[in-house]
């Protein structure tokens, strides 16, 4: 995978001449520290067993499991079907996107 | 058409009509369209970020078209077995480490199918007939039966035969 850029802008650090004394931001986790979301999209085409059939062999879910996510998506719209490290949900997106299904990458917290 | 499933796990589809066998020699036809609508449907954003866009597809792009190119080999395989099944009628294999492709091969056929031809969501619900334009009723024809073929391959039994209308 290639390099990434780290962000140190998100330093909640707080400013020496002030007086009061302010929280550190809950999430303290830089950004290039954040999980990542893979989400897929519904489209009105793949089939409810196709798209089924690709979250067990994408990730090794179970039936019922992938047949759950699949509901989401079809009901919802969309649904995160995993989330963990940048490099895996890469991994993971690319081979929904050769199955043709629309599969997105979206940081937790943006 | 109906499904054979031999020992090894490969399905042979019988009694494929001309229509049926004329889809699957097209696949690679509709999927290799220059259309911008299935272009960007077959090969859709990843990021909201511009930026992580162009990253992205810089590191993918080589892999992922390594990977259709190698499926489209597996399905060509499978297709340069049809024979004569019965007067006017196929027969093909769709070998069992060959799924995954035609499943995927299948799928794009139909995104690309269903964009070049303008359809919405409601036409996925619509019988055929009651589309007044030829063309595009001869292609929602043949959307419907790639989903019947995916149908079939998704079905695990290990043997036997399913029959269905195609």
């Amino acid at each position: 995978m290639a390099a990434r850029t780290i962000d140190f802008t998100a330093s909640s650090a707080p400013h020496a001449a002030t007086k009061t004394v302010e929280k550190p931001a809950v999430d303290t986790k830089t950004k290039t520290q954040r999980p990542w979301n893979v989400i897929v999209h519904d489209d009105p085409v793949s089939l409810m067993n196709y798209v089924t059939r690709v979250f067990i062999d994408v990730f090794g879910y179970p039936q019922t499991k992938a047949h759950k996510l699949m509901m989401e998506v079809h009901t919802a719209g969309k649904s995160v079907v995993w989330t963990g490290a940048r490099e895996q949900a890469e991994t993971y997106v690319s081979r929904l996107q050769s199955f043709h299904l629309l599969a997105t990458l979206e940081q937790v917290g943006d | 058409m109906y499904v054979v499933v031999h020992q090894d796990g490969t399905r042979w589809l019988r009694q494929a009509t001309p229509l049926c066998v004329d889809t699957v020699q097209r696949l690679f036809e509709w999927i290799d369209s220059d259309d911008p609508k299935v272009k960007k449907r077959l090969h859709p954003d990843t990021f909201s970020d511009p930026a992580e866009e162009v990253a992205w597809r810089r590191l993918v792009s080589a892999d992922l078209e390594h990977l259709v190119a190698s499926r489209r080999e597996l399905v060509e395989k499978d297709l340069a077995r049809i024979k004569a099944d019965g007067p006017g009628l196929s027969r093909f294999p769709i070998s069992k480490t060959h799924q995954h492709a035609w499943l995927s091969a299948l799928n794009a056929a139909r995104l690309a199918l269903f964009e070049l031809h303008g359809f919405g969501p409601e036409h996925m619900d619509t019988e055929p007939e009651d589309i007044d334009d030829d063309e595009r009723r001869l292609a929602l024809v043949r959307i419907h039966i790639m989903g019947f073929m995916q149908e079939l391959i998704l079905e695990r039994g290990e043997g036997g035969e399913r029959r269905g209308r195609a």
